[in-house]
């Protein structure tokens, strides 16, 4: 049976949620200083005024619910949903301060893109913003794309609660066997490729004649992005900016190690390369790249618009690799759409749903589960044809051995069917807009596959019911379903024990 | 004598008008949401388009682009080193960037520059120079700010104070 939820339950809750509000006022100090280094006041005003509220807020909460105690599962999938929507419109408050939005409702769509590090974009006149926000947009990506609880988790929250809130924020493996740990490993490894990928970037920037300041600010907003499969940029031609086949070649990099699991590179970083070659999970993704790039290849009719073969593998594979490791990284306008067929369109969406790797930063249904589904119908296969008494296994390779069992499969289906649901819904409800089916599907897809590329649907004109919607995708996308159907659980048991 | 001087005078006018009107078909401003949105029936022409430069100037080989906003629309231009030493002003957070007339071909899948759809410069002039621009501070977000700052520094202790208390007194029952 399931157990109800009561009233005592809210004040933990509240309690952990007020934790999480202070967190990210401490975390908007970040900006605020790049604002007064680039003496940015007005930014640096909106970005301590933000913070201050922020914390206050906390505060007020924390002072109100008093009691610390560890979380059950109710409570810290709660947690979680509530978490990421609270965090959005804090995030959002900064963004809205700076007048490049429309709306409170703008804000908060950027906000979510970013923490759920989506990458769609509503924002105007992104090319005049100020460092200190530009920034905040691209933290916002490494804040969402690491966990905004795994940022708790390493800073405020402590023992029994750690893993309910952890597998809560759509990670269920302990790549190490204590979850701070594991927590202390992600940020390890991300900072590490932070310190690389920048120094990379940078020196690309350099060489092509940016200011060191500048250099540096692209560099790192590019990465944070890039590695955390955001896919924002800093400008509004997004990569297509640079004009560069190094950057281009770069954040495809970067986007692949974003899109790897955690614990492969755990294993590679322990010293056991070999993993690369056995794990299962990450020979599917090959082929599943390998496939869905034939599929914009054949889609892709004679005489191709392109004057030679590396125009057209760097426009295709660049928007595919970008589509599949759920990054949304573009190279090219969202007008040369245009001259994509049907079937490389559809090749692109195929990519995007199917996503990167799980226990990665990026989104869509996760290579792993297409593999134990694969396996799954292996099995059954080998039961119809085997003689009765025979015990069919299969097994395969994911950082250790793992024998499929019918749990595996039946909550592999479940997310896959959830996620295909969730693309279809956002997919008609972007025709009763208006909108032809084909890019309503991709930009569906996009949104709650946590990708950001755009047929051009996303834009600060497009309806606000249409915003809502991408919203609610993307942030049901990013959590897998499960917290926020717990959370809906929560709110209607307080309402059938009044 | 009289005639035939009218006659150069008529002619020399004549080919003035002609010149002009070549001049301003080449100088005929393209938006560059045009190039867009009919992106084949400019491909390979010669055309002039206006913007705004914004972000950098970026080196590439010999050359060097330039990004050019005009509207909501952007288009990335080549240029050389003569044109490039024109520019002033970049857009950027408090900076309006020059505004530029940039005539030269259009391609829309630049096989020089691995299918880039780009303008090849020929012709780069400053319409209108850019700026700097004077940042506004609100006032009343001084006041907000300072006021939840004054809340905050109170409120902050206390609840953390209480709540450790609290903590430890639920461990306890």
């Amino acid at each position: 049976m399931i157990p109800y939820f009561s009233r005592e339950d809210v004040g933990p809750i509240l309690h952990y949620l007020g934790k999480m509000i202070e967190g990210i006022g401490v975390l908007m100090f970040v900006p605020f200083f790049i604002g007064v280094l680039n003496g940015e006041w007005g930014p640096s005003i909106d970005f301590i005024l933000s913070s201050l509220f922020s914390i206050a807020l906390g505060s007020v909460f924390l002072f109100i619910f008093r009691e610390e105690k560890d979380l059950n599962w109710r409570q810290g999938m709660s947690v979680v949903t509530l978490c990421w929507i609270v965090v959005m419109f804090l995030g959002a408050l900064p963004l809205y301060l700076s007048g490049h939005y429309l709306s409170y409702l703008d804000a908060s769509f950027e906000a979510m893109s970013a923490l759920a590090t989506t990458g769609l974009v509503v924002v105007n006149d992104l090319d005049h913003m100020s460092y200190a926000c530009n920034f905040w947009r691209h933290f916002m990506c490494f804040i969402g794309g690491q966990g905004i609880i795994l940022v708790a988790l390493t800073f405020f929250v402590r023992g029994g609660s750690a893993f309910k809130v952890y597998v809560g924020e759509a990670r269920e493996e302990r790549i190490m066997p204590n979850i701070i740990q594991t927590a202390r490993f992600i940020w390890l490894v991300s900072l590490t490729y932070l310190v690389i990928g920048s120094a990379i970037l940078f020196s690309i920037n350099l060489w092509r004649g940016f200011s060191p300041g500048r250099a540096l600010f692209h560099a790192i907003c590019l990465f944070m992005a890039g590695w955390d499969t955001a896919g924002f940029a800093p400008q509004s031609q997004n990569i297509l900016y640079y004009h560069s086949y190094l950057i281009d070649l770069a954040t495809a990099m970067f986007c692949l190690l974003g899109a790897v699991n955690f614990g492969v590179h755990y294993a590679v970083w322990t010293g056991k390369p070999r993993e690369l070659l056995k794990n299962y999970e990450l020979k599917l993704y090959v082929a599943s790249i390998l496939i869905t790039f034939f599929i914009v290849c054949i889609g892709f009719k004679a005489p191709l618009p392109f004057p030679n073969f590396i125009s057209f593998f760097r426009e295709s594979f660049y928007q595919l690799i970008s589509a599949h490791t759920g990054v949304g990284y573009s190279n090219i306008d969202t007008h040369n759409f245009s001259y994509w067929s049907p079937l490389a369109i559809l090749g692109l969406i195929i990519a995007m749903g199917l996503g990167g790797s799980s226990t990665s930063t990026s989104g869509g249904i996760k290579i792993l589960r297409i593999g134990i589904l694969l396996k799954g119908i292996k099995k059954e296969v080998k039961i119809f044809t085997s003689p009765g008494a025979t015990v069919v296994v299969e097994k395969f390779h994911h950082i250790r051995d793992i024998i499929i069992e019918d749990n595996h499969i039946k909550m592999a289906a479940i997310i896959t069917l959830l996620y295909i649901a969730l693309y279809l819904a956002g997919g008609m409800i972007g025709v009763f807009y208006g909108y032809p089916f084909l890019p309503a599907l991709f930009e569906s897809v996009s949104a709650a596959a946590n990708v950001g590329l755009s047929m051009g649907i996303t834009s600060p004109f497009m309806p606000a019911g249409l915003k809502l919607t991408y919203i609610i995708e993307m942030w049901m996308g990013r959590l897998e379903f499960f917290s926020i159907f717990v959370f809906f659980s929560f709110l209607l048991s307080l309402k059938s024990s009044e | 004598m009289k005639k035939i001087g009218f006659i150069l005078i008529i002619a020399t006018l004549f080919s003035g008008t002609v010149g002009a009107s070549k001049n301003r078909e080449q100088l005929k401003i393209t938006p560059v949401s045009t190039l867009f949105e009919e992106p084949s029936l400019y491909d390979g022409q010669r055309l002039t388009v206006q913007g705004e430069v914004i972000g950098d100037i970026m080196k590439d080989r010999e050359t060097f682009w330039i990004n050019i906003k005009d509207g909501d629309f952007f288009i990335g231009v080549v240029i050389n080193n003569f044109q490039r030493e024109e520019i002033r002003y970049l857009g950027r957070y408090g900076v309006r960037g020059d505004i530029v007339k940039v005539s030269g071909i259009y391609h829309l899948h630049c096989p020089l520059h691995y299918g880039e759809r780009d303008i090849h410069a020929e012709q780069l002039e400053i319409v209108e120079s850019g700026y700097k621009m004077q940042e506004t501070i609100q006032r009343d977000r001084i006041i907000i700010g300072l006021l939840l700052g004054i809340f905050t520094i109170i409120i902050l202790p206390y609840s953390h104070r209480k709540s450790i208390q609290k903590g430890t007194d639920g461990q306890q029952k």
